[in-house]
């Protein structure tokens, strides 16, 4: 990719030199009270927290100088720690909700094959006789758009699409007025566990469907 | 052991126990390109709790490398929010005082200055006005941090976080653009 049509030439690299010296002189007129606050950086650190929220933090951290700052000594005593082991690392404390949803999942799965035999049926139904859910499969690949699908509900004109991450705290959501909806947003979720719900209101009674679990496999 | 061995014996084990673990900081803290000095402010800290709260020089020899870590991480953001409540009274103060005195140095080039100042301002902007959800990144990226630390910070896959870094660059160009500064992409590096 070429250079635009500007009247100022800049590489890359000068627009480093640039950003450090934006930095450094916002570092000399620091507003403690814009800055977030310490457990937010360490939370940042250590991944906890939703995705939007560690962005924020992370966007203002790596504007401010002095957060920086805080962020590297707090980041350099994390990685020690789950170097030495004595912190967990963050993935790992990531995958504890992984764990539990899995366990969940295997006594779903245990249930279905120890109780008495449910309707074989690939979709599943909200308890309120909601929503049947059609698409995606359990699994599918990480990294790409992924298509939904749904039976309609006579009445509805507008659904909503909801997907959850195993923390319960929501990764994409979509509005449409179709049965069906392709999220390019899944392409940028992480490989795990999520699962997935369709609602809508007719006739100003909220309907939805049962929960869906969704895997993203690592490609 | 008599009191002054016993009180030797307790610095030695304390400053066993915090090198140990100051030395994995800093080995650490060096790929980060940590200020040190922030360090040996939190390691000094870690020694007075370790002092108050261990007493004898065998608990100290006890006091395991998890221990040390989690004194260190709590006396991280105590450090963090003492020196955050120092510079507000310092702000305070100079706010206070009726006439400020401004200190001067020669300027080497007024014009030069003045026109890399506002180039600052234009870039800065420029990176304020990508999308929320790339911006992050791109400044990361800016900064220096490689690739890798950015997908390992957000959990990201390597896909992600390139992904967003090239949209993010993308946004920064068009911007740039549109506040009249071309960037030339030759030799650039591959990230």
């Amino acid at each position: 990719m070429g250079h635009g049509r500007g009247e100022q030439l800049v590489n890359e690299q000068r627009i480093r030199e640039i950003y450090a010296g934006v930095m450094a002189s916002r570092g000399k007129t620091r507003s403690a009270a814009a800055c977030p606050a310490p457990e937010a950086i360490l939370a940042l650190v250590r991944r906890e927290g939703t995705e939007d929220a560690r962005l924020a933090t992370l966007d203002h951290v790596m504007s401010c100088a002095e957060c920086r700052s805080e962020f590297d000594l707090l980041r350099s005593i994390e990685e020690a720690g789950t170097q030495a082991g004595a912190a967990r690392p963050a993935y790992r404390r990531w995958m504890m909700p992984v764990a539990l949803a899995a366990s969940v999942l295997f006594a779903v799965v245990i249930g279905r094959y120890l109780l008495p035999a449910a309707p074989e049926d690939e979709v599943f139904r909200g308890d309120d006789g909601g929503v049947t859910l059609l698409a995606p499969p359990p699994e599918v690949p990480a990294g790409t758009p992924i298509a939904f699908a749904w039976h309609p509900i006579p009445g509805a004109t507008r659904y909503r699409l909801e997907v959850l991450n195993t923390g319960g705290e929501l990764a994409l959501e979509a509005e449409t007025a179709d049965t069906t909806v392709t999220l390019q947003g899944t392409a940028d979720l992480a490989p795990g566990d999520y699962q997935w719900w369709v609602g809508s209101t007719v006739a100003g009674a909220p309907t939805r469907s049962a929960f869906r679990p969704l895997r993203l496999t690592p490609q | 052991m008599t009191l002054p061995e016993a009180e030797q014996h307790l610095s030695l084990a304390l400053e066993a126990a915090v090198s140990r673990f100051g030395s994995m900081v800093r080995q650490v803290g060096r790929r980060y390109r940590l200020d040190e000095s922030g360090l040996d402010e939190v390691m000094q800290e870690v020694r007075i709790r370790l002092w108050r709260a261990r007493g004898t020089g065998e608990q100290v020899d006890q006091t395991n490398t998890s221990y040390v870590y989690r004194t260190a991480s709590s006396a991280a953001l105590d450090i963090i929010r003492r020196r955050r409540a120092r510079q507000a009274d310092r702000h305070d103060a100079i706010e206070d005082e009726g006439t400020v005195t401004v200190l001067t140095a020669p300027q080497p080039d007024p014009h030069a200055t003045l026109e890399g100042s506002e180039l600052a301002q234009r870039v800065a902007r420029a990176i304020d006005e990508i999308p929320a959800s790339r911006r992050p990144p791109v400044r990361m990226h800016l900064a220096g941090y490689p690739r890798e630390e950015i997908a390992k910070l957000m959990g990201w896959t390597e896909a992600k976080t390139r992904n967003l870094l090239y949209r993010g660059l993308a946004d920064l160009r068009e911007r740039l653009t549109a506040e009249g500064i071309g960037w030339d992409t030759a030799g650039e590096s591959n990230w």
